[in-house]
């Protein structure tokens, strides 16, 4: 059996059901930090809202690794854990960070504006753009990627909070997505992962 | 023998502590041998978040099990109990209402299980700070610790 799967991934994305359609057929068994599950026709080129309130497209970030993320500024564990491991995957990346770009795409874009994306990534230190949208754009991106959310009725006086997956997508400098690591990858799996590519 | 007698005073000083408690000059009841905090953290935020959490590790000495049925700080208008969990491929996040800390246990709030939700802080959280945190369980006994503000990269 080369294509293992998480079950709980066999739910309700499209672009699952599209890969599992596709029957999954050459299981990457060498990754041992990717979700195990083939990157065919997942990922691709998406417009969205940058911090800055411009139009901004991954197809700009050609000839670079787009480690992209999706989250919100009120998360406050996965987000902020997941920022915290970039910004060691810099420091072991060195010179090498510089044909980097994290990409932040919010989940959340009632609450996230531009600016609460900018203050938001400001605070960490590593450079990452923030992206916004409305719902259907975003939504559209979530599913290109395999990601999924859900707001959910946490009986918080926070608010609505957001369940989400908490991947991190590695892009390949020509585009394509490459690779699906696993929230719990450490630092230095994500640093090679991202090494390979650049 | 001495901790069983020391845990049946406890007991008895219980009503004591609550009305010190209900008078507002006194300060807050001491209740170091019963329950102990140790390494609490709260995590560093960018400074317009609203939203916080805290961590510790929380030991009942005491021979019955202990409710944490909440928490407050002066750093926030109200503190929550959470659960992060991960359900379909989905990290969730919910309130629970209370977590049971067994007699003898131990209770660990740390990143990917429970945690203490600081929300609506009253200012942002600069690192090397600390906040005042103050554990709430069943029957009326507090617990006090002092939280050092720290990135999940310093941990």
């Amino acid at each position: 059996m080369r294509c293992s799967m998480r079950p709980g991934l066999l739910l309700l994305t499209a672009g699952l059901a599209l890969l599992l359609a596709s029957g999954c057929a050459r299981g990457d068994a060498a990754s041992g930090e990717s979700s195990g599950l083939r990157q065919h026709g997942l990922g691709g080129d998406f417009a969205l809202t940058d911090q800055d309130g411009k139009r901004f497209t991954l197809a700009r970030l050609r000839g670079k690794v787009v480690l992209l993320y999706f989250g919100y500024t009120l998360c406050p564990e996965a987000c902020p854990m997941m920022m915290a491991k970039l910004v060691r995957v810099y420091q072991i990346l060195g010179a090498r960070a510089k044909d980097v770009e994290v990409v932040f795409v919010t989940i959340d874009p009632r609450r996230d504006t531009p600016s609460t994306l900018k203050g938001y990534l400001a605070f960490f230190r590593v450079p990452a753009i923030g992206l916004t949208g409305t719902r259907e754009q975003i939504d559209e991106v979530v599913h290109r990627y395999g990601a999924k959310y859900q707001i959910s009725d946490s009986k918080s006086a926070a608010g609505p909070l957001v369940d989400h997956s908490t991947d991190l997508y590695v892009v390949d400098p020509g585009g394509a997505l490459h690779d699906t690591l696993a929230h719990e990858s450490p630092p230095d799996r994500i640093a090679a992962a991202v090494a390979k590519l650049l | 023998m001495n901790a069983l007698v020391g845990a049946c005073i406890a007991v008895l000083a219980l009503p004591v502590r609550l009305d010190a408690h209900a008078a507002p000059a006194a300060p807050a009841a001491p209740a170091a041998k019963l329950i102990s905090i140790t390494m609490p953290w709260v995590a560093a935020v960018p400074p317009s978040a609203r939203v916080s959490a805290a961590y510790m590790k929380i030991e009942n000495h005491t021979r019955e099990a202990r409710t944490l049925v909440g928490a407050s700080s002066p750093g926030a208008r109200l503190v929550e109990i959470h659960e992060m969990k991960m359900e379909h491929g989905m990290m969730k996040m919910a309130r629970v209402p209370r977590v049971v800390i067994p007699a003898q246990g131990v209770l660990e709030l740390e990143p990917g299980g429970l945690h203490l939700m600081l929300i609506d802080l009253e200012a942002p959280l600069r690192l090397g700070d600390t906040v005042s945190i103050t554990l709430h369980f069943a029957g009326g006994l507090r617990q006090t610790a002092t939280a050092k503000v720290q990135t999940f990269e310093g941990r």
